[in-house]
């Protein structure tokens, strides 16, 4: 019990020193490459769960892009310090928060905002946060299928209904979280690929950030919709 | 703040909401249920705020 206190610890203190840092480089927007930045504090939460390089990444299969590699490393790193313990932790108690026996926001509310944290807080590439989170983002859709009552069962087929409603809401959250994260460089004001598109056209920096938040916000939407209703179990046995 | 600040964050918030409702619907919940409602709202006010705000 102790061990998981020391872990639950040091997953508080690198989940908040991950978000705040990202947070301060969307608002001071420092003159150094977002990549530096992560690999720095990959580095800091390696120290803090006491992580090896070893450690990280084994089992993950690392693309040849540094981005993606940050992403993965802080991942790894924050799996290891238990950072995806104490998000869960936190998301579950936004979830739960009521006023007066009413909640406020719900497993669907909370949803609502972690498949839309990539735009909330656009790098310039956004598979720094889809690599960095998605676990996070798993996790979590496992827990709003058990709080509705879908469980899975490993002794029945993926096929079963039963467990095919709970991959249902797994891939929705899942896949609308990767969507946002995927078109979340557009309004990055650090300078994504609508930075890119503003340079040709010669608009103001950012002139654009606005309506394509808004479109990525919807096109999140349309995502899980999509996915939630179109897809159909595969006829396998 | 400006009107035109204004108006785009009525329409970033309206965006949010329409996006709740879509997850909402998603999820197998009721299309009104407020959860998804203000989990929009909150992602478009965030998105004003984080995303520049009254800056552009």
């Amino acid at each position: 019990m102790a061990a998981m206190d020391s872990r639950l610890k040091r997953g508080y203190l690198s989940l908040i020193i991950f978000l705040v840092v990202l947070a301060l480089s969307i608002i001071i927007k420092p003159h150094i490459t977002i990549q530096t930045i992560l690999v720095v504090l990959a580095i800091i939460i390696m120290l803090i769960g006491q992580a090896k390089i070893q450690d990280l990444v084994a089992g993950l299969i690392l693309h040849p892009i540094m981005a993606m590699t940050a992403g993965f490393l802080i991942a790894g790193a924050m799996g290891l310090a238990g950072g995806f313990d104490v998000l869960l932790i936190i998301l579950r108690a936004m979830a739960e928060f009521e006023i007066n026996g009413y909640t406020i926001l719900g497993y669907i509310g909370v949803g609502v905002i972690l498949a839309n944290i990539p735009t909330i807080m656009p790098m310039p590439c956004g598979r720094i946060l889809a690599a960095a989170l998605i676990p996070g983002v798993y996790l979590y859709g496992g827990a709003i299928a058990n709080y509705y009552g879908i469980f899975l069962d490993p002794a029945l087929p993926l096929t079963d209904p039963t467990n095919f409603k709970y991959i249902t809401v797994v891939a929705t959250i899942l896949a609308a979280f990767i969507v946002n994260a995927a078109a979340s460089c557009g309004p990055s004001p650090l300078g994504g690929i609508g930075g890119i598109g503003e340079g040709n056209m010669g608009t103001p920096i950012g002139s654009s950030g606005k309506s394509q938040a808004c479109g990525i916000m919807v096109a999140t939407g349309v995502c899980a919709l999509v996915i939630a209703l179109v897809v159909q179990p595969l006829p396998y046995s | 703040m400006e009107l035109k600040h204004l108006i785009l964050l009525i329409v970033m918030v309206i965006a949010g909401v329409i996006m709740g409702i879509m997850f909402n619907i998603a999820l197998g919940r009721k299309f009104y249920e407020s959860g998804g409602i203000i989990g929009g709202a909150v992602v478009g006010f965030m998105m004003f705020i984080l995303g520049g705000g009254f800056g552009v």
